[in-house]
């Protein structure tokens, strides 16, 4: 071995049992391509005997911008281990027939040529019985199964369910706001904040590589606030720790917008461009002032502004910057219609301010969120003084209300001038840039040639898109591109995002799904469960919605035509779906005739399915991370071993599945089949189609062409390639590709500095791709005014579950990515080894509970039991049980989802307007979770 | 004491066998190792408020069957054993010329055949004092231990040519006292070992 | 009597020691698992984690470990009588029914769950944020420990074999040829981070990583610190950001002084967000983890340490510079790694 220093000293006595552990024969790069978000840490995979036998961080990333701190050495306790999975007790090595009821956990060893003509014959009965499309998938986000996935469903015309409506990461107030919910920094840019509130995020936990830029910042000047209901480990290096009762953070953000307001330290340059706030709201109405209502024509989305100086001016759709036009904030104006009669304006802004100050003066903030009036003071001027970065996670948005809180978080920065610079902003998600990885599979065949022909007529669709409107820039045409292919059933030929590009045949917010074939009808018609602000009942808006064709094409699949095959291809439905098995298991399951699972490891969801199918884990196949705008590079995963047992990748286990579809077919005089959009599938070709006559199949050679089409696409830098990557590991990326997600960052990729979102719209006043063309604050969508949600308010949490007395809150865990490694034994080493919930003192002591005792947590829906943890860091009437444990760690395979009842928000089916239209992972009905309703008492010991 | 002479193979290693019966024993009477010999300051600040090596004595029978030499042990242990330390025995032989009372000192250790419940065979260790030990390689030193109705039996069975000094010595570590290292109960004197 | 210790060996002298800076640990367990998949996997060291982090107060790891004696007294300078950790109370390194769960066909009845008995369950991290007080002033923070490789090692003068070795640059290492499982070590480390292997029937520790520091690579709980919180170097290297925060801006400071041990390993105390008043205003004045149980944990001069810190951040918040905050903050992350900065996937390997 290399040594590095001169001065010679022999350890003595040290045993050598110690350096021979620390051995190995072969290093390769690794990372673990599931959807650890952000993820993307590059580790070394040290092999020994052709196994893998630990993995350490690289560390070896540079310096991006000076004077700030570089990314190393980006890893957690779980990636640390994740070669204690790759041969752990849970891992599958062959393929596996259930062969007593589902879900009773009896299992043969098959073959895999039995099993796959078992499945192929059931894809046939499905076909001939109701077409290709109740051949179903969940989609996943797990980078090395997004690919062979979809492109198997766009090779059969089988049908996917968009995954972000499934597990509900979509910050859907963000969305209502920017037309966009993916606004990400760099995670190294939150060094430069010189106020960081830590807001529905609990980064402690959820952002391990990353967390160090915080305190880093800190160090560096800024201070920290977290607020929160629970003292939750993320108070730890917090300088302030905001208690604030469970959901009612609009109340609290609206609050500290009314302080800016009144204490007229509002950034109103940033307000009056940035926003929709200036715009002319009719006061008869309560509906913007429109171009048609002032012109008799026009458009129907144009808007006003009033010039103190010349009056009536219509809003700049093109741009947003006022050159030097003070639009008028406050003030009733009289304007002329088109028609003759007079109707009174106001700028929306007044409308705000009385809004606020009416309801949400730090004094009536405090009566509903019990935060003192003097934080909200102290807190509002810090944050209009100084440059602020809201750490968002996915918890706002599992609130029923979260887009309440999400608008309310908005406002905060637009108020205060917070986007769009350094250490700034929202934290959300995004994925994209590497573009190569969908041309590459779906370009007509392999080499540049074909590349070129994808990327022009890619090109020139955007081109004749932004001719039906010049103001139109890239940004907002390439999500009208996206929508307009998403109609074009069977026919997906968008390009780049990562989550539904692939997702072929017909894709479906999974909403309709649970609505026909999963038995939520009733649970979202519970008015018990409900939202009490609704106007009209669940089942009125819903087929409001569908009459008016707002979700054409989308509603799927329909009550006619059931799922009939369901392939679960690294995804866990029955646990991440809220309301689980509870819900799935009576209602869904008799439908599926089919129920297949590939996986590495063994699932809840595979624990009742008829087959279970082995894949090779990430660090069996060539693969990448997703990448995100967070660290802005691509992270190679490089096949370190062979796949255990008889494990295969899963663009052979397709590859082969589609083989065996043909042979049975054949055998059964079948030659071809009608698809969704009407087209014949002929069954001898879908092998050939799906490989790209087996070029798809060679992994080393599908990763090259990928990496160069990214190049090529101009995401990657020229001459980046399989073999560059293997020496690196990683690459930065130059240019954010065409997807949505990467383009919505709307900002340029910089070598040497921080990736900070939205300074196209601050800079160069690109306008947002909204309704609105403005970070939109005044949503005049009739449903929005007919739930007095035009403004962002506050609202009181449902009673979801039923009328009990706690809240149960949750979030990701510490311990392992989704459920991915509760079984790794190492990681069981480091907590209590099985589930628990979180119950204050005070609560535990009324029901006679004691530390570690077994608990069954109960609501109108279902229970589940449990160990419980007694902590003061839990507030009284909350009690939290962290996400991500495996259902089969519970009594009776039941876990915490089978409580949630997966209350939808009714007004996520709107649609007709602007940017409330659905995109994959965008605009749908999402499921809540947080607060539900339940309560708890000691349960029986010795319960199994 | 005669070291019995069995022949034909009899199962001596054995410390329940019949064979044992026939063989003369001899009880020695037991102490505690001063607590002024322990090792090092640590073992004698900690124990310098516990009782020790309290076990009162132990008998010793000793076989050879012409090729090894089969030491049995024997003594009462009516408490219940300790999750943490084993009760444990010696054979000690003054090879090195060391005191019996301090299993050895630095200059001058003793030979020792130690046994411990729980751990398959013996180890064969030179001991510079009580605690202060070495193990020897490759004795090929054989041990195993029953106890049955409140008695500890245990039988080493190791090369002949351990009783040449002609006395053997004992030492007993009482697990559930966490007795271990140098402290330990040890035969007032060394018990003298006659070839038959 | 060593059997080993015949490789090319090049560590330097002067003692290392390691800084924790409490300030950036997040309780993520990296260390934890990067050192237990690193050295003690093997059967008999299933409940060994040599690098371990708990939750504070808490009873921690073995469990009431700060109630268990050893160490030395300061006044005398004589060795405490200490207690020797039990398996109980360490706890963890459970057998689980994968298979049953899995296979067993219990239809659920069956659920994956540690096979052991639930009376006194413990684990290495058992009281994981759990903390103290009351809510909403409820505290806790996080506190990593290893083997502190003490100056003035008790362990080392415990051992009647002398199997443990203070060696030249300071790390305390055993042979394990040596070692006869007796156990005094482990009675007489006030830290209690000595482990027994119950099928080998030797003590174990934390080695220091000394095959990677031979090879000039930091340990793996400094170079798999995700949080940035640990430094490594030389006390006696005046340039080592080790020796600026300890000897010379005393921002670092031993755990538990009071035990007599000099140990070397050294911890930023934790600030703490702001209490609560009654009427749920923010008391500026009052950090939530009483100072008191820092006192009681990092001795009287965790005052003035906080106070540096405190000032430090004052100044840089006006807008001042701070090199003991660029210290802590670690532009480039090779600062924490002392001399040891080897990339060990660029050593040759070993076929």
């Amino acid at each position: 071995m290399t040594t590095t220093e001169s001065s010679e000293q022999i350890y003595t006595g040290a045993p050598d049992l110690y350096r021979k552990r620390w051995e190995w024969d072969a290093v390769y790069w690794g990372t673990h391509c599931v959807d650890c978000y952000p993820g993307n840490c590059p580790m070394r995979v040290y092999v020994k005997d052709g196994i893998v036998w630990r993995e350490e961080q690289a560390g070896t990333f540079g310096t991006i911008e000076p004077g700030v701190p570089d990314f190393n050495p980006m890893g957690c306790q779980k990636g640390a281990s994740w070669s204690q999975s790759l041969y752990g007790p849970d891992r599958l090595l062959y393929p596996l027939k259930r062969v007593g009821e589902r879900g009773e956990g009896k299992w043969n060893r098959v073959s895999w040529d039995d099993a796959l003509s078992d499945i192929a014959d059931s894809m046939i009965d499905a076909i001939q019985e109701n077409g290709p499309q109740t051949i179903c998938h969940e989609g996943t986000p797990e980078m090395a199964t997004v690919a062979p996935t979809g492109k198997f469903f766009s090779t059969i015309g089988g049908h996917g369910l968009d995954l972000n409506g499934s597990i509900n990461d979509f910050s859907i107030g963000l969305y209502e706001t920017f037309g966009k919910f993916s606004p990400v920094s760099s995670a190294d840019d939150w060094f430069n904040s010189e106020i960081v509130l830590i807001w529905n995020m609990n980064p402690i936990f959820t952002r391990i590589p990353f967390y160090h830029f915080i305190q880093e910042a800190r160090y560096n000047g800024a201070e920290v606030i977290n607020i929160s209901p629970d003292v939750n480990p993320s108070h730890l290096h917090a300088d302030y720790q905001v208690p604030i009762n469970g959901g009612t953070d609009p109340a609290f953000g609206l609050s500290l917008v009314q302080v800016m307001m009144a204490e007229n330290i509002a950034h109103w340059k940033f307000l009056r461009e940035q926003t929709d706030l200036g715009y002319l709201v009719r006061l008869d109405t309560k509906r913007y002032l429109r171009q048609g209502d002032v012109e008799g024509k026009g458009r129907e989305d144009q808007m006003y502004q009033w010039d103190p100086a010349s009056g009536l001016k219509l809003a700049d759709r093109g741009n947003l910057f006022l050159r030097g036009v003070e639009v008028a904030m406050e003030g009733v104006f009289d304007v002329t219609l088109a028609d003759g009669s007079t109707v009174q304006v106001t700028p929306a802004c007044a409308l705000l301010r009385a809004h606020l100050d009416a309801n949400f003066t730090p004094e009536k903030q405090q009566a509903i969120t019990g935060v003192h009036p003097e934080t909200i003071r102290m807190i509002a001027r810090k944050v209009a003084a100084k440059k602020t970065n809201i750490m968002l996670g996915y918890n706002a948005s599992k609130f029923y209300h979260g887009d309440l809180i999400e608008r309310a978080m908005a406002l905060v920065l637009a108020a205060s001038g917070n986007w769009g610079r350094k250490g700034t902003g929202i934290r959300c998600w995004a994925a994209g840039m590497h573009d190569g990885q969908f041309i590459a599979t779906q370009k007509p065949g392999p080499g540049a040639a074909n590349t070129e022909i994808v990327l022009s007529s890619r090109d020139a669709a955007l081109a004749a898109i932004k001719q039906t409107d010049p103001t139109m820039t890239t940004e907002i045409a390439v999500r009208m591109l996206g929508q307009l292919q998403q109609k074009m059933q069977g026919r997906n030929l968008r390009m780049g995002d990562g989550e539904s590009a692939g997702s072929g045949g017909t894709s479906s917010p999974p909403a309709f799904w649970w609505y026909w074939q999963a038995g939520y009808d009733k649970r979202w018609n519970n008015k018990d469960w409900g939202d009490d602000s609704m106007a009209r009942t669940f089942d009125e808006y819903f087929e409001e919605a569908l009459s008016k064709g707002w979700w054409d094409g989308m509603d799927r699949p329909r009550p006619g035509a059931e799922p009939r095959v369901l392939i679960e291809c690294g995804g866990n439905m029955l646990r991440r779906t809220r309301g689980g098995k509870t819900a799935l298991l009576p209602n869904l399951w008799p439908k599926l005739k089919m129920v297949v699972t590939i996986d590495f490891r063994i699932s809840q969801t595979a624990l009742y399915a008829d087959y279970v199918l082995p894949a090779a884990q990430h660090y069996e196949k060539v693969g990448f991370h997703i990448p995100t705008p967070h660290l802005m590079n691509l992270t190679f995963s490089d096949k370190a071993a062979e796949p255990a047992g008889e494990a295969r990748n899963e663009w052979d286990i397709y590859n082969a599945l589609l083989e065996k579809l043909a042979e049975r077919a054949a055998a059964r005089g079948l030659t071809e089949y009608t698809d969704t959009a009407g087209s014949k599938r002929r069954y001898a070709d879908l092998a050939r189609i799906y490989s790209m006559d087996g070029f798809l199949l060679d992994e080393d050679r599908l990763a090259d062409e990928q990496i160069r089409d990214s190049a090529l696409a101009g995401t990657l830098p020229m001459g980046t390639n399989l073999r560059t990557l293997r020496q690196k590991g990683f690459v930065r990326f130059i240019d954010w590709g065409l997807s949505p997600m990467a383009v919505a960052q709307a900002s340029q990729i910089l070598p040497n500095e921080t990736h900070v979102p939205f300074r196209d719209h601050t800079e160069r006043g690109d306008p947002f791709p909204t309704y609105a063309r403005r970070a939109q604050f005044y949503i005049d969508h009739p449903w929005f005014l007919e739930a007095k949600e035009e403004l962002p308010t506050h609202k009181a949490n449902p009673k979801m579950g039923g009328n009990y007395p706690l809240g149960i809150t949750s979030g990701h865990n510490r311990w392992s990515i989704h459920t991915m490694n509760q079984a790794n034994k190492v990681i069981l080493g480091t907590h209590r080894g099985e589930p628990n919930v979180i119950v204050n003192p005070d609560d535990a002591a009324a029901r006679g509970v004691k530390d570690d005792d077994l608990i069954r947590i109960f609501n109108d829906v279902s229970s589940f039991t449990s160990r419980a943890k007694v902590a003061p860091n839990v507030r009284p009437g909350q009690i939290i049980s962290y996400n991500g444990w495996a259902g089969f760690q519970y009594t009776d395979w039941s876990g915490e989802n089978e409580i949630e009842p997966g209350m939808v928000k009714w007004i996520g089916f709107a649609g007709g307007y602007g940017h409330l239209q659905h995109l994959g992972t965008e605009w749908q009905p999402v499921p809540s979770s947080r607060w539900t309703r339940c309560d708890f008492e000691k349960a029986t010991e010795g319960e199994r | 004491m005669k070291i019995a002479k069995i022949s034909g193979g009899a199962s001596l290693a054995d410390p329940t066998a019949s064979a044992w019966a026939s063989v003369e024993s001899v009880t020695v009477p037991l102490q505690p190792v001063p607590l002024d010999a322990q090792p090092t300051s640590y073992i004698r600040e900690a124990w310098a408020g516990r009782s020790y090596g309290k076990t009162a004595q132990a008998s010793v029978a000793a076989a050879t069957d012409g090729q090894k030499l089969y030491v049995r042990l024997s003594w009462k242990d009516d408490e219940r054993p300790n999750k943490e330390f084993q009760d444990a025995v010696a054979a000690v032989f003054p090879d090195g010329g060391g005191a019996l009372g301090t299993l050895g000192d630095a200059e001058k250790p003793v030979a020792v055949w130690f046994w411990e419940n729980g751990r398959s065979g013996g180890n064969s260790l030179t001991s510079h004092g009580p605690g202060v030990v070495r193990k020897d390689p490759g004795s090929g030193l054989a041990a195993a231990g029953e106890l049955a109705g409140g008695s500890w039996n245990v039988v080493f069975g190791g090369p002949l040519a351990a009783a040449r000094s002609g006395r053997v010595g004992v030492a007993v570590w009482n697990g559930s006292n966490d007795e271990r290292g140098g402290l330990a109960a040890v035969s007032r004197d060394w018990v003298s070992l006659e070839q038959a | 009597m060593s059997t080993n210790g015949t490789g090319t060996v090049s560590t330097g002298s002067g003692q290392l020691a390691w800084v924790f800076d409490l300030n950036k640990c997040i309780g993520c367990q990296t260390c934890s698992v990067a050192c237990k998949v690193l050295w003690t996997r093997e059967s008999g060291e299933e409940q060994q984690w040599w690098c371990s982090v708990n939750t504070q107060p808490g009873l921690g790891t073995p469990k009431g470990w700060e109630s268990m004696g050893g160490g030395i007294d300061v006044a005398t300078g004589k060795p405490r009588a200490g207690h020797q950790p039990t398996r109980e109370e360490f706890g963890g390194g459970w057998d689980f029914n994968y298979y049953e769960v899995f296979y067993g066909g219990t239809a659920g009845k069956a659920h994956l769950e540690p096979q052991a008995p639930r009376e006194n369950r413990w684990a290495m991290n058992w009281d994981e944020d759990q903390g103290a007080g009351e809510w909403p002033n409820s505290y806790y923070f996080y506190l990593p420990r290893i083997c502190n490789h003490c100056t003035n090692p008790v362990c080392v003068s415990a051992c009647p074999t002398g199997a443990l070795v203070k060696q030249e640059d300071g790390l305390v290492l055993r042979d394990e040829d040596v070692c006869m499982g007796d156990r005094f070590c482990m009675e007489a480390c006030p830290y209690k981070k000595i482990y027994f292997n119950y099928e080998r029937h030797v003590a174990q520790q934390c080695i220091g990583c000394f095959p990677r520091i031979e090879a000039g690579v930091a340990p793996a709980c400094v170079r798999q610190c995700p949080g940035r919180a640990v430094f490594i170097g030389r006390l006696s290297d005046e340039d080592s950001p080790v020796h600026k925060l300890v000897n010379e801006w005393k921002v670092a400071l031993p755990m538990h002084a009071e035990y007599g041990t000099r140990p070397n390993v050294y911890y930023v105390p934790p600030m703490s967000p702001a209490r609560l008043k009654e009427d749920m205003s923010i008391d500026t004045e009052n950090p939530r983890i009483p100072n008191e149980y820092l006192e009681s944990l990092f001795g009287p001069d965790v005052h003035t340490a906080l106070g540096t810190l405190k000032s430090e951040m004052e100044k840089v918040r006006g807008g001042g510079k701070s090199e003991i905050l660029s210290t802590l903050i670690a532009y480039h992350w090779t600062e924490l790694l002392g001399p040891f900065t080897q990339d060990p996937a660029e050593l040759t390997p070993v076929s």
